[in-house]
């Protein structure tokens, strides 16, 4: 039998308490996070590449800046091209992470990298 | 005679630069020269208690890669020439930095883990804490940049990964009265269910921490079958405090007619959080002629493109608040709702 770790909501008995109510549980995926960069893919690029070299695939979020200081504000990407920041997309490998933009300005990307690979 | 080690512990203090436009990097330094040209990194160290005109008798910086190779790099260090180095939140390249200066030019043959040892730079240090600003207990950084290294040779020299002898330190050895600095256990880690999930119990920035013996501090629960203690790749533990939990600041749902266009909801963080919002999604049936709305949800970037009427949601993330849009191209204006949930994360480098 391994060894696990619970943290139950305020009121729920540790030992019985289904997942839901559970605040933590070694064996349910946490999402802790590795590294936060941002980085702009310039001009004249389509793709910026970040090196995590963690050697597994992490999973990861990306958001791209879009619209113009004060009023800029942040999206989630993917993005469809709806003309505000255009196409943007990412993949991961073992080692990367590349981010695509089809603007042809800078483009600003915000990557949330965890530190687990897809795998509980 | 004394001796001052502290070092980073905190994401936000390892910093580069990348050449050209390629932006700010946190949780980490590169060094060296790129094919595009010469990285800038800086580290920041906290509440050095090192009072303001003590006599640096010698100063280093200990740098360590995590993995064996060569690597030809040259260095120049210069200090951040301010009172109290504050976290370095975009492009400090415009700083003002020391008249003083060190240039090193490590072996080209690194070991993994194994820390090599700078020049003396006590006269940066001796610098900064001569200020007339400078006080105990403020911070510094130092600025590395790339000083006519190889082009193509560079790397980092930090990660979050090891145990401790991978992060940069910053050793000041000084003569006359030591510094008052003693280490609170209150900074070491409590093992009660109640403060051991959060990292940030753990690895507060202040006061410093114990060294050489900080790596030994924190919470670690490896996943079964992998020796907590011998185990580096992040992938191998359930929780590490060295790597903070993403927080959920709040969660929620919302219906809005979509005629009214957006649904605002306000957080005021005071910065862009990350978040994620799901939706229904909005389609017009040309054989019934008549709106619909999806029983399934979407991340709230969709669009729906017909002949003649296109429909699209997008979540646009300001500092205080997110607004949840739901457009379409024409007048076509129903009240039909549209429904959906959101979670709101905070950013732990702000």
């Amino acid at each position: 039998m391994s060894v696990v770790m619970k943290v139950s909501k305020p009121g729920y008995d540790v030992k019985t308490a289904d997942n839901e109510n559970l605040s933590f549980h070694s064996e349910l995926a946490t999402h802790s996070i590795y590294n936060i960069v941002t980085f702009t893919k310039p001009s004249g690029l389509t793709e910026i590449t970040y090196t995590h070299e963690l050697g597994y695939t992490p999973k990861t979020w990306v958001f791209v800046l879009a619209g113009t200081a004060p009023s800029d504000y942040l999206r989630r990407v993917p993005t469809i091209d709806d003309g505000t920041v255009g196409y943007t997309d990412y993949y991961i490998t073992n080692n990367q992470i590349t981010c695509y933009g089809e603007s042809a300005s800078d483009v600003t990307f915000t990557l949330v990298v965890f530190t687990r690979d897809f795998t509980p | 005679m004394g001796q001052y080690q502290q070092r980073i512990n905190n994401t936000a203090d390892n910093y580069y630069r990348w050449p050209g436009s390629g932006g700010i990097w946190y949780q980490g330094i590169y060094l060296g020269n790129t094919t595009w040209g010469g990285h800038n990194a800086f580290l920041r160290f906290r509440n050095v208690d090192i009072a303001q005109g003590t006599t640096i008798t010698s100063a280093y910086i200990t740098l360590s890669r995590w993995y064996t190779g060569t690597l030809a790099i040259k260095n120049r260090i210069r200090g951040v020439d301010e009172d109290n180095t504050a976290v370095l939140t975009s492009d400090a390249t415009g700083r003002a930095t020391t008249t003083a200066y060190a240039d090193w030019n490590p072996s080209s043959s690194w070991t993994g883990d194994v820390e090599q040892t700078s020049v003396d730079i006590s006269s940066v240090i001796q610098e900064i804490i001569d200020r007339g600003g400078w006080s105990s207990g403020n911070s510094l950084a130092l600025r590395f940049d790339d000083n006519g290294g190889t082009a193509g040779n560079y790397g980092p020299f930090t990660k979050y990964t090891s145990a401790g002898s991978v992060y940069p330190r910053l050793t000041i050895n000084y003569s006359g009265a030591s510094p008052s600095a003693s280490i609170s256990p209150s900074s070491s880690v409590s093992l009660s269910p109640s403060s051991s999930q959060s990292p940030s119990s753990s690895f507060s920035p202040s006061p410093s921490p114990p060294a050489p013996a900080d790596e030994r501090f924190g919470f670690k629960l490896s996943k079964p079958g992998v020796d907590v203690q011998v185990a580096t790749s992040p992938n191998d533990f359930y929780l590490h405090s060295m790597f903070p939990l993403l927080k959920v600041h709040s969660f929620g749902t919302f219906s809005f007619a979509i005629n009214s266009g957006s649904k605002t909801i306000t957080h005021n963080l005071g910065y862009k959080p990350f978040v994620l919002v799901f939706s229904q999604l909005v389609d017009y049936n040309y054989s019934t002629m008549a709106l619909s709305v999806s029983s399934e949800y979407y991340q709230h970037d969709w669009a729906i493109q017909g002949a003649s009427k296109e429909w699209w949601g997008r979540t646009e993330i300001f500092d205080n608040s997110i607004d949840i849009i739901v457009g379409q191209t024409d007048a076509f204006s129903p009240v039909t709702q549209v429904a959906g949930f959101y979670y709101i994360f905070k950013d732990e480098t702000q």
